[in-house]
């Protein structure tokens, strides 16, 4: 016999339920803006009905249903699309750091426009062809004084404000460290709470969908994996490590660089000290901006002025004031050591252990379409090690000079306005080794040797290498053909002589003849300093200055394009699938309010319901009148 | 059925009108600027073209300058040897009456003075400043006045007159470049235009048991030419004539000494490098001698002279009253002088002309240039301000768009 009172249990049982699934409804309209809410939903469903099967079973037709409960509050999430918003926000995180700092390099440049370097050096040349017309004057001599100055100017501008953009990138890497850091440790702590709370048999919907937002903002600084398998622990995985397991939230650190990083710091983990390199997400941005993008535009600017200055000064050197000053620089040129000989105590033993020279001149004049008619194998360094050259009877010396500048040598062959064979270090790709240094020079026959007048002897007992103190005991040449390396970054220090400064009556314009300083009229030095400009001058594997210029331009506007249109892809991706998400999980106002309606309409019935029930029982008690 | 989030509209109009905003203001400033290329990203090949030209275009304009200051020279320089023509028509003029033989010394005396006046007109032709205050014949001396003059008696002159002219100038080097690596050369100096005869210099040694004891070197008309130990005076003669320098040298079969000859009308500048004496020891030059004057041996011979010593000479003649010696050597002398002369105006005609050619062409090509640079980063602005109305179009129907759908809710027909 079922109990008087079922009824009154079953609307009960209703009432409340239904209002519980109203609260719900109230939770979702409420964080309906809530970022990362996921939207719940009151599952309901029948209370156990009666009778199960047993002696005390009542005769009657079962089952007896007993009204409705509200089984468990669930959140609707949709765990593979989880995953696939992790793996893909890391290329969103990427982008959007990299766009706005490739960005910034696209408006250190100044280009197209006379603002840029590249303008201020066409001014520079045209102020030596000024000069060059009036040789015997002082204002065109203070006008080159002063567009080099302008132009050295702008160079230091872009490095500064490249080496700016470096020391913002390293300033970000420390910020966003610490960022993961903290999300680490609060994932980690959520960790914890989220496994009490499923310990009692409660969903903490809430706090994953929290856990959920945390590992999405990871996701888009470092490339992380999400392991959900043993649901008693939750797993992080970044670059093949553990980053978060249940309640362990591992950390990282930042280290200070050596001299080869230039002070820059190396993210290592926390309790390894392992170094750790990103694939994907904003920080894997941060550090290939500052370590390779930025980095490789300081050198590359740095290339350039270097043999820029370099150049400029091996013609003015040669040429005379108007006062017969002879022998002076244009740009200040600073050695990295002073030692003559380029020898310098790397390891800092007290005795010398490498030679640091920049740039090596042949004692014999070239010609460039003359066959050599010699065969053999020059060997060169390279970014990784050395890199062999061969050279056969019919070539030229132009074909040798152009094997050797597309072998990827770190080693730039040229002819000097003299028909000299130059030979100059570039920037050197690995961090262990400086920039501007020749690091080895061999020649397995007589090009080298007898022929352009660079080496003493072939073969490797006659090679130049930087290992060792007095490598240029292997040149014939003395003193004056070779030239030591500059201090790192040329482009943040070179100055115009200041001695031009004081007297610009200094500035040669023309060659002595003789040994007699050039006459008044004489504008032959100027005329040459201003031909650089169109000379093959190898900065880098560039040919020319326009070259170098239109190549950087270049470089620099596809890597904006590039980032742009990555960045745009991955926005749409990323819009895409965070719909889809929003689809699952998002609030719909009309739907919870359709459902608003339809509980407040159970929550009515059943409480009418109840009432009905009520009326019986007072039909029994009250009018039956027993 | 795809279930659509009450945010989603929301997010989905946010991002496209930030995506709209974005590209009009990219236009706005785009078309504010004038430029096509904003940041190198909008088109990195044409920024790439771009910059080229307009270092191109920078050249062009430098070559310009520097054609325009050729030609201007070229004109002034040109005038001037004009009028060292004419007065040295002049000078012919009165050798022929010279040479007639009818007149009396005395008025052969006062065609003398008039000669005289020539003469002095002459060298300051020669000695005439540019308007830059260069000397315009004094090569690369730009500021030493090229011929110096030497007064002394001259029979029958009554005054102290010029007796001699030297010339004291440097070779032409000066160049202005014109066209990418082209070089115009932009002087003549006063030792090629104000000269008569080819110059000749005879050695009194006898060179033929001469050998060389040291690498060295000399130069002959700027010309560097290097001798090794052991080269003869053959090899030497060889030497001088494969090298540049506008000279002829033989071996004098009288004296089996070195001899110079011009192959035009110059003067020849000759000296031995600082570390070497081949010059001196072949008795050419004196050691020690400055380099900027004449400082040939004065044991060797040395026939050949300038415009002036033909004048000198007519003068001389004049005053001597000697018509056979004015008829001959005298007319001779003046239309050596002459041919020269107008031989060094047709060449700087010449150069005048290669000017005004290069000028022009660059006049043209200047702005064919600056049409490169144009397409390559100046704006399409009909195509700009299509573009930009097609936007604004898209963002007002967005926005109209938004402002009916967004507030709709079943929140506004619950009562």
């Amino acid at each position: 016999m079922t109990s008087t009172f079922l009824g009154i249990e079953i609307g009960k049982r209703a009432v409340s339920a239904h209002q519980q699934a109203l609260n719900t409804t109230g939770h979702n309209l409420s964080n309906a803006s809530t970022e990362g809410y996921s939207r719940q939903r009151a599952e309901l469903s029948a209370f156990e009905p009666i009778y199960l099967p047993g002696l005390n079973r009542e005769e009657t037709a079962g089952q007896l249903g007993q009204g409705m409960v509200v089984e468990r509050i669930e959140r609707l999430r949709d765990q593979l699309l989880d995953q696939r918003i992790v793996t893909q926000a890391g290329g969103e995180g990427y982008w959007g750091t990299r766009d706005p700092y490739i960005r910034m390099m696209e408006q250190i440049y100044l280009e197209p426009g006379d603002n840029s370097i590249r303008g201020k050096m066409d001014a520079f040349w045209d102020a030596w062809q000024e000069l060059s017309i009036y040789p015997g004057d002082i204002a065109p001599r203070n006008g080159v004084i002063e567009r080099g100055k302008t132009l050295i100017d702008s160079i230091h501008d872009r490095y500064q404000s490249l080496k700016g953009l470096q020391d913002m990138a390293e300033e970000d890497i420390r910020l966003t460290v610490n960022r993961v850091n903290e999300l680490s440790r609060q994932i980690a702590g959520l960790n914890k709470d989220i496994q009490k709370i499923k310990a009692q048999g409660d969903n903490p919907n809430d706090l994953l969908d929290r856990r959920d937002l945390l590992v999405d903002k990871l996701s888009s600084i470092i490339d992380v994996t999400v392991n959900n398998r043993d649901p008693d622990e939750f797993m992080v995985h970044t670059a093949g490590m553990v980053l978060v397991q249940g309640p362990i939230g591992r950390q990282f650190e930042l280290q200070r660089g050596e001299d080869e990083t230039e002070g820059y710091s190396q993210i290592v983990w926390g309790d390894t000290k392992e170094a750790i390199r990103f694939r994907n997400g904003s920080l894997a941005a941060l550090v290939e901006l500052r370590d390779e993008t930025i980095q490789s535009e300081i050198q590359s600017l740095d290339s350039m002025t270097m043999n820029f200055v370099d150049m400029v000064n091996e013609i003015h050197r040669n040429g005379y004031g108007i006062n017969g000053s002879t022998g002076q620089d244009f740009f200040t040129e600073h050695h990295f050591v002073t030692n003559v000989n380029g020898n310098y105590d790397r390891d800092g033993d007290g005795v010398y252990d490498s030679s640091y020279i920049f740039r090596i001149t042949g004692m014999n004049t070239l010609e460039n379409r003359a066959q050599v008619g010699l065969d053999g194998m020059i060997t060169l360094s390279d970014s990784n090690g050395n890199i062999q050259v061969p050279y056969y009877p019919t070539d030229t010396v132009a074909d040798i000079i152009t094997r050797i500048n597309n072998s990827g040598a770190e080693v730039t062959a040229r002819l000097n306005r003299d028909g000299h064979l130059t030979l100059k270090g570039t920037t050197s790709e690995g961090r262990e080794n400086p920039d501007f240094v020749i690091r080895h020079i061999e020649d397995s026959g007589h090009f080298l040797t007898g022929y352009a007048g660079i080496l003493k002897a072939s073969g490797s007992e006659g090679a130049f290498n930087w290992g060792g103190a007095d490598a240029v005991a292997a040149l014939r040449g003395s003193a004056a053909d070779f030239s030591t390396s500059p201090i790192a970054h040329p482009s943040g220090w070179i100055e115009v002589n200041p001695a031009l400064f004081k007297d610009p009556a200094s500035v040669a314009a023309g060659f002595g003849e003789n040994g007699r300083p050039a006459q008044p009229g004489n504008g032959a030095a100027a005329l040459a300093i201003a031909s650089i400009r169109n000379s093959t001058v190898m900065v880098g594997q560039q040919g020319t200055f326009d070259d170098y210029f239109a190549d950087a331009v270049g470089r620099i506007g596809l890597l904006g394009e590039q980032s742009n249109r990555a960045l745009e892809t991955q926005n749409l991706v990323m819009k895409q699938l965070r719909d889809m998400r929003q689809s699952v999980s998002g609030v719909n106002m009309d739907e919870e309010l359709a459902n608003m309606i339809k509980y407040q309409h159970g929550y009515a019935a059943a409480a009418r319901f109840i009432t009905t029930m009520n009326s019986m029982l007072d039909t029994i008690i009250n009018r039956m009148g027993v | 059925m795809q279930r659509i989030a009450t945010n989603m509209p929301h997010n989905d109009i946010q991002f496209y009108l930030r995506r709209q905003e974005e590209g009009l203001s990219n236009i706005q400033s785009k078309m504010a600027e004038q430029t096509r290329i904003r940041e190198l990203r909008d088109d990195p090949l044409a920024a790439s073209h771009a910059v080229r030209y307009e270092s191109y275009l920078a050249r062009l304009e430098r070559f310009e300058k520097n054609t325009l200051y050729a030609k201007d020279h070229f004109n002034h320089t040109d005038t001037y040897l004009r009028q060292a023509n004419e007065v040295l028509q002049r000078a012919r003029e009165i050798s022929v009456q010279g040479a007639n033989g009818i007149y009396a010394p005395e008025d052969m005396k006062y065609m003398a003075v008039e000669v005289n006046e020539l003469l002095k007109e002459l060298v300051s032709l020669s000695n005439a400043l540019g308007p830059d205050g260069r000397q315009i014949f004094g090569g690369d001396k730009a500021f030493t006045e090229p011929f110096r003059i030497v007064e002394g008696t001259v029979d029958g002159g009554g005054e102290t007159m010029v007796v001699r002219v030297e010339y004291r100038g440097a070779g032409a080097t000066r160049q202005a470049e014109v066209t990418d690596g082209v070089y115009s050369t932009l002087d003549i100096s006063g030792g090629e235009a104000f000269w008569a005869e080819r110059m000749q210099i005879f050695s009194n040694v006898d060179a033929s048991g001469y050998r060389v004891t040291q690498a060295g070197a000399f130069y002959v008309d700027g010309e560097e030419i290097t001798v090794a130990p052991g080269d003869t005076i053959q090899g030497i003669v060889a030497k001088i004539n494969d090298s540049g320098a506008p000279v002829k040298a033989y071996i004098d079969p009288g004296t089996n000494g070195l001899a110079l000859e011009g192959t035009n009308p110059h003067f020849i500048r000759m000296e031995d490098r600082e570390d070497a004496q081949v010059l001196q020891d072949l008795g050419i030059i004196l050691a020690n001698a400055d380099a900027g004057a004449p400082n040939w041996n004065p044991a060797a011979r040395v026939a050949g002279g300038s415009v002036f010593d033909m004048m000198i000479r007519l003068r001389d003649g004049l005053f001597r009253g000697d018509y056979d010696f004015i008829g001959t050597q005298g007319i001779g002398g003046i239309d050596l002088a002459l041919n020269n002369m107008q031989n060094r105006i047709a060449d700087i005609g010449s150069r005048q002309e290669r000017a005004e050619m290069t000028w022009s062409r660059l006049n043209e090509e200047i702005p064919n240039v600056t049409a490169a640079l144009s397409r390559e980063s100046s704006l399409d602005f009909a195509a700009a301000a299509t573009d930009l109305g097609m936007m604004e179009f898209a963002h007002k129907a967005t926005l109209q768009t938004a402002s009916k759908i967004l507030p709709q809710t079943l929140l506004d027909f619950l009562r």
